[in-house]
């Protein structure tokens, strides 16, 4: 690697910053401990991590984990800040139930939950590289050093995220990840949605975005000869199943957003303008899906039909507005041919599911939708071996709430066998189970740390995004004008569902690079503690022009009813809103290489005051 | 907020800040005003129960009726404008305050009605679409309002307003519906006003703040909301429509208790400048109650309000036992925080002199566009006859320990040619007039730049104007 570095002509080295992010979920953290006359308390927690709550209480009260029960119905959204974090005050509200013999609860006020609990892991990553005269890279080396704050919570997890994301959607030869959890005396840092994934992604496409000012090459192009093909092997030596997927989104992406029209429109405003810039930008997403700690890999459920027909289904995953319920709910009911009104997803409850993982990595609905799935199979083995008892019919389908009858033709949708619920009523009679547990383990997944080869991830979430911003030079100010996204979700269980995803999780990463800071004093206490000073984004803060499309025809053998994980691959399309802000700047003649996130109008004010006085100096 | 959750048990109102920031605690309140009554939307958090008194409160639980949900709800659930739904209940609400008050409202409304509504879920793309859902369920007006207001809106319009005065010995809250009853209070109530730990309060946005999260107890609260004679607006045209470029001054009064909200609707003809800026001012829910008066009483630096009433040089009526009086705003600041009305004194009215000047502008910087405190804001008022700037007023906020008036970059305007040059000069004129300080909004340098930034556009917002209207040849 260093003899790349010292042959190629073309090399760079810097540091690129990204600060912290509150998770300014609506509700914060609370819990309540209700003590039960049986002994030992349930608790109900705003918390991604029932699990954990369940240990940690049993811990700090020194009983054993069967006297905690932790129910949890819903979250008023969590975003990672729920999945360590809640849990302290779970086991201060069960401290006081358990030594007053009442009812206690626990809700931090606004200010209180921004001052004291982790954010967003701030980086500073030195890199080098060296590439080619057409922008290819030849050798990059970089060093992700992470402000974990002062406890370490899930900051090593975190950093091993950022490092396996380090090369994003591109491959290169030579490359070498170093990584440093740093300990500091600021709140401790914990999980955000991309867990370090939008990090080691921001390093790299600052590096690209550098490369195509420095060759004068447009951004797009730079990205494109860069990128995986099929069969290309990731550095830490997992194929990268379905890269081919990353060349359809360019492709269409270039078309569908008019990428070549508007670059010249741009050029042509930043010509005729003196006190605006408009920028362009392409941020592509390469996302491995399942917990790089591979024991989190594991789902289970709980379902019960009922003698009415009525299903209740129990499973590990956290409903905090991802709508994973709703998801799972379209499982179980396509599993057993029945309307979505004849199931009832269950609170996640340490008594009917145990051991659970915390709902984080996106992988809520593969892990605990797989569960669902064997035990509603498990289930309806049992129904079809009664279907043949009772009719001699080996072929059937379940579907509405009837059992049809397959011919060779296909389903006979006229003559109905039986109902599903006069099924289960025969079932109940003939003491047939009517309940299963599911488990699930994601099969196939290893990571050897010492060696830093494995096969970390099940499969590979893939999507583009392209922004537009004018940027007003005279304040700073930012107004994203225009962005398309074009995402890779297989096969969607529910496309609106996962539309509102790519939604939500593009306008926190807008906050994250622009308006979102995190402002401390000398002694590392925090300023914009409220939502008067920190400053989330608004109805007003999204483009007017705005389109997001589901690629085409995808299919994934690997998740739950073909589909792909959503939760957190489209927070890094926010990064796009920073590179069209960057792509502004440098029509000014200079690379922005001090600009961070967040870039706030103050910020980017004094990227162009550098811009000024550069030309000045000229 | 406390009312209803812990009182009455109502808890579909939700906490997320406590300051009135996030919307999450957002009801509709319907109250009699010039024998109409009229609905807003209104912060759970920042509004005192005493002053429901004649008023009517709805909260989420009376959006759907008989097990329906109502057309908004549906609406909702329809764009898939809901995650966590810890946001809805008080979405759902701005938006009936929306429908209640316009029948067809546009995106531009709906966007300044939702803006005080943080969701960290949903990224607001689909709760945009929501007024297309309602026009697809082919709603109307009837069945947005809910079934119980007609006979609520009855007994609202016989309601009596009366004085309000309660006191448990530690705090006391008056609300008198007149200044002659209040003169009256205050002359026969000493013991609880000496030692000038009372405070007046209307919309309470920065009192109500103060109590909650500062811990700022005041043993007597004088609550101005209800006095009518501060609830007015005159405007001293005979016309309707006020027709553009006529040069007669008028003179616009606005009580001290007419809310913000008002102010955008009423000032949107005849001051558009100052409806725009009213509207950059915090959210709809906090408009709908705060005053003008408290924008400028509260005496920040960064109010929003104050340049642009130094810049037309715009002057307070002070009510008080001492009798009335007037002071130009440009006078009424001296030092942080501080001004020049004695502490019974009260503003009963705010006059705005109009058509003095040929362009009026403000503009402010502030990290997020909508819903922010500004580290700069700027104002200018200009006379410009053939190209030459006659007469010119700036003001600045954001750059001192008040919102300054900038004598001397006003007189340097003034007898000079109305281009770029002239404003690039004016830059080295008004770093002296004021010595920033940072803060958490903004470092001194960039507020110093920006005081000279603003100026700029100041020009720039003139010369599009030119170019739009053939504005002053």
């Amino acid at each position: 690697m260093e003899a790349v570095f010292a042959d190629c002509p073309n090399y760079l080295e810097g540091v690129i910053c990204n600060d912290g992010q509150e998770h300014f979920y609506l509700e914060t953290q609370s819990a309540l401990a209700v003590p039960e006359d049986t002994g030992g308390l349930t608790i109900y927690s705003s918390s991604q991590n029932p699990n954990e709550i369940q240990r940690m209480t049993a811990t700090v009260l020194g009983l054993p984990q069967h006297q905690i029960t932790v129910d949890i119905k819903r979250l008023g959204g969590g975003f990672g800040g729920k999945e360590s974090q809640a849990t302290v005050w779970a086991c201060l509200a069960a401290l006081a139930a358990f030594h007053t013999g009442r009812p206690a609860k626990l809700c931090l006020a606004r200010e209180e939950d921004m001052l004291c609990t982790g954010k967003r892991h701030a980086f500073e990553s030195n890199y080098r590289v060296a590439f080619d005269k057409k922008g290819k890279i030849l050798a990059y080396s970089v060093e992700l050093n992470s402000n974990c704050g002062a406890v370490a919570d899930v900051s090593t997890s975190v950093l091993e995220r950022a490092m396996l994301h380090a090369e994003n959607s591109y491959q290169i030869e030579n490359i070498r990840i170093i990584g440093r959890p740093c300990k500091t005396n600021l709140h401790p840092a914990t999980a955000f949605r991309g867990f370090g994934g939008p990090q080691g992604i921001f390093a790299i496409e600052s590096v690209l975005q550098r490369i195509a000012f420095t060759l004068g090459l447009d951004p797009y192009d730079v990205r494109v000869k860069n990128r995986y093909r099929q069969g290309d092997i990731a550095p830490y030596g997992e194929e990268i199943i379905h890269a081919e997927h990353m060349d359809k989104v360019f492709d269409k992406l270039r078309k569908d957003s008019l990428w070549d029209e508007r670059r010249k429109n741009t050029i042509t405003f930043n010509a005729e303008n003196k006190y605006y810039k408009k920028g362009l930008s392409i941020t592509p997403v390469k996302f491995g899906i399942s917990f790089t700690a591979a024991h989190l890999n594991q789902g289970s459920a709980l379902i019960h039909v009922y003698f009415d027909g009525s299903i209740s289904v129990t499973h590990g995953a956290i409903e905090m507005g991802q709508e994973v319920n709703t998801k799972i709910g379209q499982i179980a009911a396509t599993n057993f041919g029945v309307p979505l009104s004849y199931v009832r997803i269950e609170s996640n409850n340490t008594k009917r599911v145990a051991n659970t993982s915390p709902t984080a990595a996106s992988s809520g609905c593969d892990l605990n939708g797989y569960a669902v799935e064997a035990a509603s199979l498990e289930i309806m083995k049992r129904l079809r071996e009664l279907v043949l008892k009772l009719f001699s019919e080996a072929e059937v389908v379940f579907e509405n709430g009837f059992v049809y009858p397959v011919t060779a033709d296909g389903a006979t949708y006229e003559n109905p066998l039986i109902s599903f619920i006069e099924l289960v009523k025969k079932a109940y009679y003939e003491r047939i189970n009517l309940s299963a547990h599911g488990f699930y383990a994601t099969p196939g997944i290893h990571f050897d740390r010492d060696k830093g080869q494995g096969h970390p991830f099940l499969y590979y979430v893939f999507g583009a995004a392209v922004s537009e911003v004018t940027v007003d030079l005279l304040t700073g100010h930012t107004t994203l004008d225009y962005a398309h996204i074009i995402h890779d979700c297989g096969s969607s269980i529910n496309p609106r569902v996962d539309v509102g995803q790519i939604q939500g999780g593009f306008a926190q990463g807008i906050g994250w690079v622009t308006t979102e800071e995190l402002v401390y004093n000398e002694k590392g206490k925090l300023l914009s503690s409220s939502p008067a000073t920190y400053k989330i984004p608004t109805i007003g803060d999204m483009p007017e022009e705005f389109h997001i499309e589901l690629l085409e025809g995808s299919i994934n053998e690997q998740g739950i009813k073909r589909s792909k994980a959503i939760g957190e691959p489209p927070f890094v399309y926010g990064e796009s809103v920073f590179f069209a802000i960057v792509d502004a700047l440098c029509s000014m003649g200079r690379y922005p290489e001090e600009l961070s996130i967040p870039a706030t109008p103050e910020k980017v004010w004094r990227e162009i005051r550098r811009n000024i006085d550069n030309g000045r100096k000229e | 907020m406390e009312l209803l959750r812990n009182n009455l048990e109502l808890r579909g109102i939700k906490e997320g800040c406590g300051e009135g920031d996030c919307g999450a605690c957002t009801v509709v309140i319907g109250e009699v005003r010039q024998g109409k009554v009229h609905y807003k939307s209104a912060a759970g958090c920042l509004y005192l129960a005493a002053k429901l008194e004649g008023k009517h409160l709805i909260t989420i639980e009376g959006l759907s009726e008989k097990g329906k949900l109502h057309p908004i709800q549906e609406a909702i659930l329809g764009a898939h404008a809901t995650q966590c739904g810890f946001c809805t209940p008080g979405v759902s609400l701005s938006i009936l305050a929306l429908y209640l008050e316009r029948e067809s409202p546009t995106r531009e409304e709906f966007r300044r009605y939702l803006e005080g509504n943080l969701c960290r879920c949903t990224g607001y793309v689909s709760l945009r679409e929501v007024p297309e859902y309602l026009k697809d369920l082919s709603v109307c007006s009837k069945d947005i309002r809910p079934g119980y207001l007609t006979e609520t809106e009855e007994k609202q319009l016989h309601f009596v307003q009366e004085d309000i005065f309660v006191d448990d010995g530690i705090y006391a809250y008056y609300s008198p519906v007149s200044e002659d009853n209040l003169l009256e209070f205050l002359h026969s109530h000493t013991e609880l006003t000496e030692g000038n730990n009372f405070r007046y309060i209307n919309g309470g946005s920065d009192v109500v703040v103060g109590i909650k999260k500062r811990k700022q107890h005041h043993r007597l609260l004088i609550d101005l909301s209800k006095i009518s004679s501060l609830q007015d607006i005159i405007y001293n045209s005979s016309m309707k429509d006020v027709p553009e470029n006529i040069l007669v001054t008028n003179v616009l009064t606005m009580g001290g208790s007419v809310s913000l909200s008002r102010i955008i609707d009423f000032t949107k003809k005849i001051f558009p400048v100052f409806s725009e800026a009213v509207e950059k001012m915090c959210s709809e829910q906090v408009r709908s109650s705060a005053t003008l008066a408290g924008n400028i009483v509260n005496a920040s630096p960064v109010a929003d309000t104050v340049p642009l009433l130094m810049a037309v040089d715009a002057k307070l009526t002070l009510g008080g036992p001492g009798g009335e009086r007037r002071i130009p705003v440009i006078d009424f600041f001296h030092g942080y925080k501080k001004t020049k009305n004695k502490t019974e004194e009260w503003i009963s009215s705010i006059s705005i002199p109009l058509n003095e000047y040929d362009f009026i502008h403000f503009e402010k910087v502030s990290k997020r566009k909508e819903v922010d405190i500004s580290a700069v804001n700027s104002a200018i008022a200009l006379k410009v006859e053939q190209g030459t700037i006659t007469k010119a007023r700036i003001a600045c906020g954001g750059v001192g320990a008040t919102t300054l008036y900038m004598p001397k970059t006003s007189k340097f305007l003034e007898g000079k040619e109305m281009k770029e040059e002239t404003f690039l000069k004016a830059f080295k004129v008004i770093v002296t007039e004021a010595a920033p300080i940072g803060d958490v909004r903004g470092s001194a340098e960039y507020r110093k730049a920006m005081m000279q930034n603003l100026l700029m556009k100041h020009y720039l917002a003139y010369k599009t104007r030119q170019e739009v209207d053939g504005y002053e040849a």
